[in-house]
């Protein structure tokens, strides 16, 4: 019987190679007869139908479409039930615009999932278009959006926008990076104070948003300080270790 | 009334079978091709529903793709199979096994089984064995029948039964198969026939029979060493079996005072430590833990019992290679000992009382299914898998009577794959021949390879098969 000459196991005639250590097995010259190699198993290697993976494109496109679907049952029974209690369409206005805002932040990032500038302005564009529609179906007048809907979206843009700059521009990338947000965080805070208090004699007067701009200040510089102190000097954990004699 | 779907689409015709006959073959359901979807007063007061066993319990909220539990018993006869023949035989014998004529089916605290008056038909073999079954769904069987040239493989859902289990019915079938075909025999020895009534203790869940409620928990291990290689895809289960004379195999056990399984659990054990210590300083570092081997014992052996579900647990021998490096009779001696000891009622009564203790929990008890679900892997984790390096199993010496015996090549056990082991074995022996078989979810034959050179080295010829 022919047998593999490293690992010494026998295996049966006609086998080209070992099955344990893959070294070709030697044909026996004085064999006339070449047998085929009696199958144990057949060929087949699955007999299960594989499942169809689908690709992120697709993916995305059917999680489009099972949002669509889902939002439209509700926006349906809302219209629906306005209607036939009012006999016409009166407050199912609210819930009909906040469902199409959801519609569209969902749409912009599963169509535009690559362009990151795309889905930014598009959200940007339904939100304020969005609040212009929400202050004007409330007394069919504009009258807080430009004072107050309008301001913060910009401030949020502005900081989001100025926080991905920041982060891009930095070479290390670490712990200045949650300070940046902490620092956005302060701003934000302490701008919407001033949007939303905005007296009329234009007097600057601040209250909460300090106890929010002073910790995420102190936060952010300490863990500014910990990055551009530490992150550069690679022997530090070498350094540490030293000093504690581990 | 019964009513059959047909979807041309699904089945194919196989054309492996020598013996003439075509078959035809559902290539979505595996193993069963009746759905009934209207039942008659007569077919409903038939359906019956079981608890499942502890072990079961386990079993059916882990299987899966990379878990599928599924453990296989092949018979080689001397002559090709006749599929015909074969079918007609499993259509009687499942007669006599309605434990094992079941689907199972989601309650709301657990999964339970029910009759499946569907027929479990013959299907044709794959290239690797032990994939999938889809057991949660309908209609499904929790075995399936296969064949392939002279061989007749059953591959059992462990959750329906252990190795014990599903010999008993391999055993049935092929006897029922050969007396269709025309062998006689007066003796059936422990072979179960089509026509007797099986006893209301083959049904029960026997873990629950000898739990002792005041016996203390036992601890549980901690983490054990894994083979440091790279899983295959889903699907694929290598096998390659050793085929030794069970003679020589003995006789160096009893030269060495120790049992045959306690010296290829040796083996074993030595091979993965030498794996161990090849490994690079960084990476042993990373995988320095015990190694163990999980050792199913049949605990029929020590309460009695006839049930045809689960009724094993396991026994974990193992060595520290932190320690240093053994050598192959300390090895063997630490077996030794270990299994004098720990294969010991006592013991196992407390084994059975740590994972029969969770079952019957009142939180546990109360808990909805699907949460269950969610945490059954957890726990199976925590357990089992990550306890162990390998596992060891050996199902013994398999016997018909001689009438039958004459028409019968080899039996063979191949174990269940497991992506966390990543190796595992199986072995059962057969008149002259011990047939020990490794399914591996891996590329590298390292260990394979390492284990059977020892064997060599021992002085015991091998010979080697695979898929």
């Amino acid at each position: 019987m022919p047998y593999c000459s490293r690992c010494g196991v026998e295996v049966d005639f006609g086998v080209e190679e070992c099955p344990l250590c893959f070294l070709p097995i030697q044909e026996d010259p004085d064999r006339p007869v070449k047998e085929p190699v009696k199958k144990k198993y057949p060929d087949e290697p699955v007999e299960q139908p594989t499942k169809r993976i689908l690709s992120p494109k697709e993916k995305r496109i059917r999680a489009l479409e099972i949002i669509s679907v889902s939002l439209m049952i509700p926006l349906l029974i809302v219209t629906f039930t306005d209607l036939i209690i009012t006999e016409t369409i009166s407050w199912a206005r609210f819930p009909m615009t906040t469902l199409v805002l959801v519609w569209l932040l969902c749409t912009f990032p599963l169509i535009f999932a690559k362009r990151p500038v795309i889905v930014t302005i598009g959200i940007t564009i339904s939100l304020i278009g969005f609040l212009v529609l929400v202050d004007y179906f409330d007394n069919w007048n504009i009258d807080w959006f430009h004072i107050l809907a309008l301001p913060i979206i910009a401030l949020v843009l502005f900081l989001s926008v100025g926080v991905v700059i920041a982060s891009f521009m930095v070479k290390q990338k670490g712990m200045n990076i949650a300070a940046f947000i902490l620092f956005a965080v302060g701003i934000l805070n302490l701008v919407l104070d001033l949007i939303i208090r905005s007296p009329p004699e234009n007097k600057v007067n601040l209250t909460w948003s300090l106890f929010v701009l002073v910790p995420t200040f102190i936060v952010g510089g300490f863990l500014m300080y910990m990055h551009y102190r530490f992150t550069k000097d690679t022997d530090f954990k070498t350094k540490i270790k030293a000093k504690l004699q581990m | 009334m019964t009513s059959f779907i047909f979807n041309p689409n699904k089945w194919i015709i196989s054309k492996e079978f020598k013996s003439g006959s075509l078959v035809l073959i559902d290539t979505t359901a595996n193993n069963s091709i009746e759905h009934p979807i209207a039942l008659t007063q007569e077919e409903r007061s038939k359906i019956r529903s079981y608890r499942m066993d502890n072990a079961a319990i386990l079993f059916s909220f882990v299987c899966g793709e990379r878990i599928p539990c599924l453990f296989r018993l092949t018979a080689t006869l001397l002559e090709p199979i006749n599929v015909n023949l074969l079918q007609k035989a499993l259509n009687r014998i499942i007669e006599r096994f309605p434990y094992y004529r079941v689907n199972q089916r989601p309650g709301l605290f657990w999964f339970y089984w029910e009759t499946n008056l569907g027929n479990p038909k013959v299907i044709a073999d794959s290239k690797y064995p032990n994939q999938e079954l889809p057991v949660r769904k309908k209609g499904i069987f929790p075995f399936r029948v296969r064949a392939f040239q002279n061989r007749i493989a059953v591959e059992f859902y462990h959750a329906l039964t252990d190795g014990t289990g599903g010999l008993t019915f391999l055993k049935a079938l092929v006897a029922e198969y050969l007396t269709l075909k025309g062998i006689q025999t007066d003796d059936w020895e422990d072979i179960f026939r089509f026509g007797q009534t099986p006893h209301e203790e083959e049904y029960e869940d026997a873990y629950k029979r000898y739990y002792i409620p005041m016996y203390p928990k036992m601890k549980l291990a901690n983490v054990a060493f894994k083979l440091p290689y790279k899983l295959e895809k889903t699907g694929i289960f290598h096998i390659i079996t050793g085929i030794m004379d069970v003679k020589e195999v003995l006789a160096k056990s009893k030269e060495l005072n120790v049992t045959l399984s306690e010296f290829l659990i040796s083996i074993y054990l030595e091979s993965l430590q030498e794996i161990f210590h090849e490994l690079p300083e960084k990476q042993q570092k990373k995988v320095a833990h015990p190694i163990r081997l999980q050792v199913p014992v049949n605990l029929r052996r020590f309460y009695p019992s006839q049930t045809m579900r689960n009724f094993s647990l396991f026994v974990t021998p193992g060595i520290d290679p932190r320690l240093g490096y053994f050598s192959f009779e300390e090895i063997l001696k630490t077996v030794y000992h270990y299994m004098r000891v720990e294969v010991n009622d006592r013991y196992i009564s407390q084994n059975i009382k740590r994972n029969v203790r969770g079952e019957l929990n009142p939180l546990m008890r109360a808990t909805p299914l699907f949460i269950k679900r969610i945490g059954g892997k957890a726990v199976y984790s925590r357990m089992g898998e990550r306890l162990y390096s390998g596992s060891f199993t050996n199902l013994g010496r398999v016997t018909v009577p001689e009438a039958f015996s004459n028409e019968i090549e080899s039996f063979q056990f191949i174990p269940t794959s497991s992506a966390s082991n990543k190796s595992t074995c199986a072995v059962a022996s057969f008149k002259d021949k011990l047939y020990m078989n490794f399914g591996r979810v891996v590329k590298e034959t390292i260990l394979q390879r390492k284990f059977f050179r020892k064997l060599k080295k021992q002085g015991i010829s091998v010979k080697i098969e695979t898929n």
